[in-house]
């Protein structure tokens, strides 16, 4: 299992992306939104301890599952599987902005200033996702010559989240010091959690909205 | 004149401008307000002006040309001139259009949309009553027995936790059948409102206004 606590440094994650992140994407906010973003952006990158981890394991895919040699069973769903067909092993991962910014958040929520609130939480999301953009990076490093697909979550996709129990099975538990509610909900809230194939000939495919059930899904409205 | 502050108000409730100090020496929605009681303007055409603004901005949002940090601009502004409608509200000469208790389903902590539907709502002229985060069918129970005549909004983020909704959904008919509920969140579609038996959804907070003020038309 690779562990890690990547420094901020490392992560890229500008005004930009936050602006993005709240919808902004070819227009400039307002003022006060740019200057809220900029303080609060150097405040939080002073503080997050954004963690990520994944364990890798040998398995194959047989119609809508993926079966790990060490005896697990994830029912990722025919879109999933498809898009991570050939590969001959897998990346388990989580990766997450981390306690201290959740507790950073839970502070900012007991205060009055929603406009604040929201646009941490806006970072909060940036952080989580760049440390799993991050962590993909490392993967790739950790794999040599091998390729390796998108990265895939429970709740996307048709892969349903409840299989989110299984993923913390694998990954021990609090990976990252993060924990699962009995309804898969992820606590720190900024985090994320996935599987990734891995294999000589697989591709990084975008999703496939074309065959997934969740009609509300967001990628699909893009 | 009146109609010229009227309109005022409205823009600059739709822009978020609350204040001098805030707005670079112009007045603001907090000023204006104030001097629209005070040259004699009726305290419900006021709030009608603010309620415009915001509707305005909501809209916008609604169809994606305005952003969540403006709609919270404007919900600060419209706060501002709330303040001075205080006095009105509890001599009655001013009236809310109804009671909203919200709340995000217990196993469920997302707040921010949940947060912003009650604003908007507010800023629409009902009195929000906001129970949180992971709430559990009986502080709805609780909340609504103190408001007869109230209508419910329940939120949740995730698949796993949209089943909890129809728990509470549930839980408030056996005891008030007749309680008109809405439902929002991410995994929401149409569909599941009408599978659990929700009297509406709606993907955005002005949707949300507009569904509730369908509901007690
Ligand atoms: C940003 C984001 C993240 C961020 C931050 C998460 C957070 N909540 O803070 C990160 C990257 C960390 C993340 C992680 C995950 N996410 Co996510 N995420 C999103 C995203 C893109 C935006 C969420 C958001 O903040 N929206 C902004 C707010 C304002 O919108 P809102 O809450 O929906 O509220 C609006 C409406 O729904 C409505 N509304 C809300 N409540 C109510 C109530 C009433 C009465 C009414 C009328 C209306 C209403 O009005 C609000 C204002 O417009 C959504 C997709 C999307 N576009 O919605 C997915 C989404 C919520 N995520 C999803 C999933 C699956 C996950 C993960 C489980 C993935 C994973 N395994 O890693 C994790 C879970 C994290 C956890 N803690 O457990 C799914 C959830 C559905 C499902 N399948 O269960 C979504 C819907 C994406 C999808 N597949 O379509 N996520």
């Amino acid at each position: 299992m690779i562990h890690f606590n990547p420094e901020f440094t490392s992560l890229s994650i500008t005004a930009n992306k936050v602006y993005a992140e709240m919808g902004y994407k070819q227009i400039q906010p307002e003022e006060q939104v740019v200057m809220l973003t900029e303080s609060l952006l150097k405040e939080i990158l002073g503080i997050a301890t954004p963690e990520y981890t994944f364990k890798l394991y040998r398995g194959n895919i047989e119609g809508d599952t993926v079966y790990l040699d060490e005896g697990s069973q994830l029912k990722v769903g025919t879109v999933l599987s498809s898009l991570m067909q050939g590969s001959e092993s897998f990346a388990i991962f989580a990766a997450t902005a981390g306690n201290t910014f959740q507790r950073y958040q839970e502070e900012l929520k007991k205060g009055d200033d929603l406009l604040k609130s929201y646009v941490a939480d806006a970072i909060g999301s940036c952080i989580a996702e760049e440390t799993g953009d991050y962590m993909e990076s490392m993967l790739k490093k950790e794999i040599g010559a091998l390729r390796h697909t998108n990265r895939f979550s429970p709740g996307y996709c048709g892969w349903h989240l409840s299989e989110q129990k299984e993923l913390f099975r694998l990954l021990g538990e609090n990976p990252c010091g993060i924990t699962l509610s009995d309804t898969c909900l992820m606590t720190p809230i900024k985090s994320i959690s996935g599987i990734i194939g891995i294999g000589r000939n697989v591709k990084e495919k975008k999703y496939g909205c074309r065959y997934c059930e969740l009609e509300t899904c967001y990628k699909r409205r893009k | 004149m009146n109609e010229e502050l009227l309109s005022k108000l409205s823009e600059l409730t739709e822009a978020g401008k609350i204040n001098k100090a805030l707005a670079k020496g112009q007045d603001g929605v907090d000023e204006v307000t104030k001097q629209a009681l005070d040259e004699g303007v009726a305290p419900d055409a006021v709030l009608e002006a603010l309620v415009k603004g915001m509707s305005a901005i909501g809209e916008k949002f609604a169809q994606g040309k305005a952003f969540v940090p403006n709609m919270l601009l404007a919900a600060r502004a419209m706060n501002a001139g709330m303040a001075h409608l205080k006095p009105f509200f509890s001599s009655g000469q001013v009236k809310r259009k109804g009671t909203f208790i919200i709340g995000t389903v217990f196993g469920d902590l997302h707040d921010i949309g949940k947060n912003l539907v009650a604003m908007m709502v507010e800023g629409s002229g009902w009195e929000v009553i906001d129970l949180g985060v992971d709430v559990k069918p009986e502080k709805f129970i609780n909340a609504v027995s103190q408001h007869p005549g109230c209508v419910v909004g329940l939120s949740a983020l995730l698949t796993t936790t949209m089943g909890n909704m129809e728990v509470v959904l549930k839980s408030l008919r056996e005891k008030y059948p007749t309680l008109k509920i809405i439902i929002g969140g991410a995994p929401i579609s149409q569909n599941f409102a009408e599978t659990i038996g929700a009297n509406g959804f709606a993907t955005n907070p002005q949707g949300a206004v507009e569904l509730l003020n369908e509901l007690v038309a």
